[in-house]
């Protein structure tokens, strides 16, 4: 049964792009209006696009001719590097300050680091590109960091998945929001996160997400997240405008108060209009739950 | 494993997934890439 604004997104046409760049796959979603011309919305795809091969290019660490990989090994000064190798640490130093220390590109092996904030930089900024008349939404998904603006249709917001570090096949629960969603944790390609007061690599969550306006620094906040466990999520409650939940690695789920659970937190899926609102407002009183049973159990 | 993916994303209504990193080659397995084969809701 289609609720009124699903029937409003089916009369928007959707262009859905998958994009190979950064060491993984990019999605694309533009959301394009009865105003928008596909001639408009294929060139701003084509920009979007090349801010991710330009970033991948300058960034990636894998890369040994990338401007990063010169300043790592000291080849280069900063001075020397493009002018947005200096834009993104002076973020970083941001990103570093507001996590209080437990997002730190400079305590990563092998020289300075900013990999946890830029897939999520480029992506936002890959985003921006895409804010058009005739573009009335818009999602930029770089390997589950998510950027996003507008809407699947008129006053209704994205409803985003996250996936149960336990369970890959699953969602552990959905967030309803307009903006950024970052998840780090160490199910997909193993332990590669820093601890920065060590400099031992470590993960204290199973899952970290953040939300908020910037996937720049939404990005680095769950990889700061993942790191710090616990006492992270106290960080970020201080952060304006940025949210949080984390997976422990028993299972426990913790989140900031305002973190913005579409269904309520670790809730069966059931039919939006058949929940009672008690349990969305639980939300709101809780912060702290121990699933007995996974909550996205598909029906067998 | 992607049919259960599949109903998972397409009862959760969705149109996005979040979660750790994959590379190039984890995307196949991923619930997002399950989304976009159903196509955008």
């Amino acid at each position: 049964m289609a609720s009124a604004s699903e029937e409003l997104a089916q009369r928007l046409h959707t262009v859905h792009h998958l994009e190979q760049v950064m060491g993984t796959v990019v999605t694309i979603d533009i959301y394009v209006g009865t105003g928008g011309s596909d001639l408009e919305v294929f060139s701003r795809l084509e920009q979007a696009l090349d801010v991710l091969h330009d970033a991948d290019h300058v960034f990636s660490t894998w890369k040994s001719d990338s401007s990063i990989s010169h300043l790592r090994r000291g080849e280069i000064t900063l001075d020397q590097a493009p002018a947005v190798v200096g834009d993104v640490l002076e973020a970083c130093r941001v990103a570093r300050a507001l996590s209080e220390g437990w997002f730190d590109p400079w305590a990563m092996r092998g020289g300075v680091d900013p990999t946890g904030f830029v897939k999520g930089w480029a992506a936002q900024r890959a985003l921006q590109v895409l804010a058009a008349p005739g573009i009335p939404g818009a999602i930029v998904n770089a390997a589950g960091d998510i950027a996003s603006f507008g809407g699947p249709g008129e006053a209704s917001t994205f409803r985003f998945g996250i996936v149960d570090p336990f369970s890959h096949e699953r969602l552990a629960c959905i967030v309803g929001l307009v903006g950024a969603l970052a998840t780090s944790g160490t199910y997909e390609q193993g332990l590669h996160l820093v601890d920065p007061h060590s400099g031992q690599p470590i993960t204290r969550v199973a899952s970290a997400s953040v939300c908020g306006p910037d996937l720049g620094l939404a990005d680095a906040l769950a990889t700061g997240l993942a790191v710090a466990g616990d006492p992270g999520l106290a960080v970020i409650e201080g952060i304006e405008g940025y949210e949080a939940m984390i997976i422990g690695l028993d299972g426990t789920w913790q989140w900031t108060r305002r973190f913005p659970f579409a269904d309520g937190p670790a809730l069966p899926p059931v039919q939006e209009t058949s929940r009672p609102a008690s349990l969305r407002d639980k939300r709101q009183s809780l912060n702290r739950s121990t699933p007995t049973l996974s909550p996205w159990a598909p029906p067998r | 494993m992607l049919e259960q993916q599949a109903m998972q994303v397409q009862s959760a209504n969705i149109q996005g997934v979040s979660g750790a990193s994959y590379t190039s080659a984890g995307f196949a397995q991923s619930l997002q890439s399950a989304l976009g084969k159903l196509g955008l809701k």
